[in-house]
């Protein structure tokens, strides 16, 4: 059977606001709930590279297989990469959701956006478009591919919105965190006029729709229902400019939840009782995501 | 003093003791003959009808109209818009700053968000 596979980025201009952590538990659960992943880590802070795999791990596994740094790296030296190799499926966390895979990150991503720009420009599609056509091989094998970007819209992040069907903006009910909301539209947008207009140049038929956004993810909330406080009446704001796109499913304020990244096990399946109001709240979020992508 | 005395001046000194008493009391006039004060009116500007059509109906109107018409309110009423529309109000007594926080959240905060969407640069090509 075909798959209908769904590409979406989580994104923010605003770091700090747990991109990371929902990219990977919406990715846990619904690998735990039959659907095949793969969240492709995108920030050279390799956060949700150490989410899933310990240091140790990693360093073999960059070495003698490949990262997303070795993929743009190809590309710009115009040589093939295996991405398939790149992908790691034996997580630690894979005796439990053996169908979530992990495209790791590299520390050194960082230089990979000069060097796209200084190679390609900053403009226009080849730049951008790389993730695109790498995905295009591997697509069919799963549901759901999941970006988790960067705290920036640069060429690296701009891949991914190239390469996304679908929008994720995760904010922290605050006001610094919402701003990231506009300025993600207005990306997009003009991302897809840009390439639209590079397309119109060459003289070809059709045109790039770039993706939707397809809902705003509040995280670390900490209001009590039906109060007036601070984070409510940001979050109020939003519903006006954005109501259909707002969640009604958001996620606490959490230790608990940022303690999970040294266990390696994702709190949607971590299955200890103290973890049982964030992974209700997860999956939850998991189950909107599911009907809003 | 006879007992028949004694007693009167007792209830003379009782009765003065229940007229100090109520004395104190609010509202009880010193002077059996002193009407009582009318409580203070505290004037309404809106009726509650009015205050709550006022505020279902505030973003359909001008940032100008809507600033006029909230300076002109109390600081109830006030609240009533804030918290009609979420909007936190804090312990802080504060009637500019309840008011500039609803301006903020009704009109500028999506004005800024709207300018930040639409951005360009509009550089001169060379």
């Amino acid at each position: 059977m075909v798959k209908d596979t769904k590409v979406v980025s989580f994104i923010n201009y605003k770091g700090g606001v747990g991109k990371t952590t929902l990219a990977v538990e919406i990715s846990a659960s619904l690998a735990k709930n039959g659907k095949d992943v793969l969240l492709i880590d995108l920030d050279p802070q390799t956060n949700a590279t150490f989410y899933l795999m310990d240091e140790e791990d990693w360093n073999d596994w960059q070495k003698n297989k490949g990262s997303l740094k070795d993929l743009f790296e190809a590309f710009m030296d115009g040589k093939v990469f295996d991405i398939n190799k790149a992908i790691k499926k034996d997580l630690i966390c894979s005796k439990y959701i053996p169908k979530l895979h992990l495209l790791p990150s590299h520390l050194e991503l960082l230089f990979i956006d000069l060097e796209l720009a200084s190679k390609f420009g900053a403009k226009g599609m080849k730049s951008k478009s790389i993730l695109r056509s790498a995905l295009s091989k591997i697509k069919e094998n799963y549901d759901y591919i999941i970006f988790d970007c960067p705290p920036n819209l640069n060429l690296v992040t701009q891949n991914s919105i190239v390469a996304s069907d679908g929008i994720i903006i995760v904010a922290m009910p605050e006001y610094l965190s919402t701003i990231g909301i506009a300025l993600i539209d207005r990306a997009i947008k003009n991302i897809e006029k840009e390439i639209n207009d590079e397309i119109k140049s060459f003289g070809v038929a059709g045109t790039f729709k770039g993706p939707e956004i397809k809902g705003i993810l509040f995280n670390r909330v900490r209001y009590v229902t039906g109060g007036t406080g601070y984070q409510e009446e940001v979050m109020e704001r939003v519903r006006v400019d954005w109501s259909h796109l707002v969640f009604n499913a958001y996620v606490s304020q959490s230790d608990r939840i940022a303690q999970r990244g040294e266990g390696k096990i994702p709190i949607a399946i971590s299955g200890y009782a103290a973890d049982k109001k964030y992974e209700s709240q997860l999956r939850e979020c998991a189950e909107e995501f599911l009907r809003r992508v | 003093m006879t007992q028949e005395f004694r007693t009167i001046h007792e209830i003379g000194d009782a009765l003065i003791q229940l007229g100090k008493a109520l004395k104190k009391m609010p509202n009880i006039s010193s002077d059996e003959t002193e009407p009582l004060k009318p409580k203070k009116q505290v004037k309404q500007l809106l009726t509650p009808e009015e205050l709550s059509k006022f505020a279902s109906e505030i973003r359909n109107l001008s940032r100008e109209e809507v600033e006029k018409k909230l300076l002109e309110l109390k600081f109830e009423e006030l609240k009533y818009i804030a918290k009609f529309h979420k909007i936190s109000v804090g312990k802080n007594k504060n009637k500019s700053e309840l008011i500039r926080k609803v301006l903020y959240n009704i009109f500028d905060y999506h004005a800024g968000h709207n300018l930040l969407r639409k951005f360009t640069s509009d550089t001169p090509e060379k």
